[in-house]
């Protein structure tokens, strides 16, 4: 046998890899930065000019220090933490339930059978044709703002999690039949694990939809958030705040997708 | 290689099971899209006898060892296992299928444990590697492994159990020819070992001639058996023996090839 050899060279290359791996992130992140820098660069440019009035558009410096007066009276802070409370709380109800009926529909032929078309009608409904209902059931409070991400979050998270189940490999579900898997343990030990990358792919596509939501939410009848902040600086024509919040939502989107993919990376080392 | 002299130290008997095919057919569909796969099969497989089934693709082989491993049921017919009939997945066998088919969120030596189905531990999952010939590997992922390394691993599944049948569906199929001899022989030693019954799918007849006790030759699809060839030549066999030539050329005459 040539374990010997084989382990040698494993060694080998994972220290070389450990280097070039670094370099790699290093490069990577900076080719990410390119067209943002650029973007920055050309705004602060055109900014500049003269052109245009600073309520048409600011300047980087102007946003910077929007940013800074919000910050130092603590309103900035309040208004991404409630958003964020906003994004998490509706996110973890509308993927929770997406991943229990998306895993029914997934797992059961039955349960599609019965489910599925019911759901792809209320898909079907843009989501918000649900803003006027939502008002009169449940209030102008956090309830139907939640129930609006919620339901932003689930539909990515129920589609993916039953095609991910769908998809599983029949033959590996075979191998656990052969060997004495079944019910629940089947699943778990098999289904699950197997259908594991499909249903992060959804749960980071029902993130991105709950901060999408969450500026419906916010814009419809609120007096905090980022989506509140959005509108109010519109009807004071703060242009400056109008660019500070989207640069927020996109970093916000950009830093929670980079926490599922953490976890993501965690959970399926094995991918 | 030093396969036998590791596989010395292993520690899995079985007490073999003996196998019988009572009047199986097996059709696929129903009314005028009705397909019989098999019709009519009896067959009485000893215990610890290696049996390959041979016969040109479609014939029905891969199915009748999947009846025997309860994964498809017998339109009529039943199989016995030690005397008790199969009923649903038969858990005294032993399954290895083309494909290493390894979870590949398991390491090496957790997806052998798949198959003792938990009655087995870490000690025992390290003696069927070593038997296979991947100790060092325990923690590799599928991923991380040679194809021929992965069937190995899915040979040491099939073992983990130690099912008194062992079932090989074309499991050298898709390796390349010098792995495929290799595997062919480590084969042998640990159904040595182990004493398991073995019973064996191949359209390889140089593998079957290599391997089996009895081979048992399908006929197109839905004929039965065709013919049942004893392989009387004693271990280990010489693959270029002149005493095998004369078998396989009737073994090749009846797949209609003619030296």
């Amino acid at each position: 046998m040539s374990n010997v050899d084989t382990g040698a060279r494993r060694t080998l290359n994972s220290s070389v890899g450990s280097l070039t791996s670094v370099t790699r992130t290093v490069t990577t992140v900076a080719l990410g930065l390119l067209v943002p820098v650029s973007i920055v660069a050309l705004w602060a440019y055109f900014a500049g000019t003269g052109e245009f009035s600073t309520s048409q558009l600011p300047s980087p410096g102007d946003v910077l220090w929007a940013a800074g007066d919000l910050a130092s009276r603590a309103v900035l802070w309040d208004h991404i933490a409630i958003s964020a409370q906003r994004v998490a709380t509706g996110f973890a109800i509308g993927a929770a339930i997406g991943i229990a009926v998306g895993s029914l529909v997934g797992l059961s032929k039955i349960a599609g059978v019965i489910i599925q078309p019911t759901i792809g009608a209320i898909r079907a409904v843009p989501s918000l044709a649900w803003v006027p209902l939502l008002l009169i059931w449940l209030g102008i409070y956090e309830a139907p703002k939640l129930t609006l991400i919620a339901i932003g979050a689930f539909f990515p998270v129920f589609t993916t999690v039953a095609a991910g189940f769908r998809a599983v490999d029949r033959n590996l579900v075979e191998v656990g039949r052969a060997y004495g898997l079944t019910g629940i343990r089947l699943v778990t030990q098999v289904l699950l694990p197997a259908a594991a990358p499909t249903i992060f792919s959804g749960i980071r596509l029902g993130l991105a939809q709950s901060w999408l939501f969450l500026v419906a939410a916010e814009l419809i009848a609120s007096s905090k958030g980022l989506g509140f902040l959005l509108l109010d600086s519109q009807n004071s024509a703060r242009t400056d705040i109008l660019f500070l919040v989207i640069i927020l939502l996109a970093v916000l989107g950009k830093l929670t997708d980079f926490l599922v993919g953490l976890l993501e990376k965690r959970v399926l080392r094995w991918v | 290689m030093a396969l036998t002299e590791s596989s010395r130290g292993i520690d899995i008997h079985v007490a073999p099971a003996p196998v019988a095919v009572r009047g199986v057919t097996k059709t696929f569909g129903t009314g005028t899209s009705a397909v019989s796969v098999l019709s009519d099969i009896s067959l009485d497989i000893a215990a610890g006898e290696i049996v390959v089934l041979l016969g040109p693709s479609g014939c029905g082989k891969s199915t009748l060892l999947r009846l025997i491993a309860g994964l498809e049921t017998a339109t009529t017919g039943a199989v016995l296992v030690d005397g008790a009939p199969v009923s649903g997945i038969n858990l005294r066998c032993g399954v290895v299928f083309q494909e290493p088919r390894l979870f590949p969120w398991k390491s090496i030596s957790d997806n052998v444990l798949v198959g003792s189905r938990g009655g087995a531990n870490r000690d025992a999952a390290a003696q069927l590697l070593d038997a296979v010939g991947l100790t060092g590997f325990e923690k590799h992922l599928p991923r991380q492994v040679s194809g021929g390394m992965a069937q190995r691993a899915a040979l040491a599944r099939g073992l983990a159990g130690s099912p008194g049948v062992l079932l090989l569906d074309e499991p050298f199929a898709a390796l390349d020819a010098l792995t495929r001899l290799t595997m062919q022989d480590l084969l042998l030693d640990v159904a040595a070992e182990t004493g398991s019954t073995v019973i064996l799918v191949t359209h390889d007849i140089d593998e079957a001639l290599h391997l089996a006790d009895r081979i048992v030759v399908l006929g197109e699809r839905g004929t039965g058996i065709a013919e049942v060839v004893n392989v009387d030549h004693p271990r280990p066999r010489d693959r270029s023996h002149p005493g095998l030539a004369p078998l396989r050329a009737e073994l090749l005459a009846r797949f209609g090839i003619h030296p």
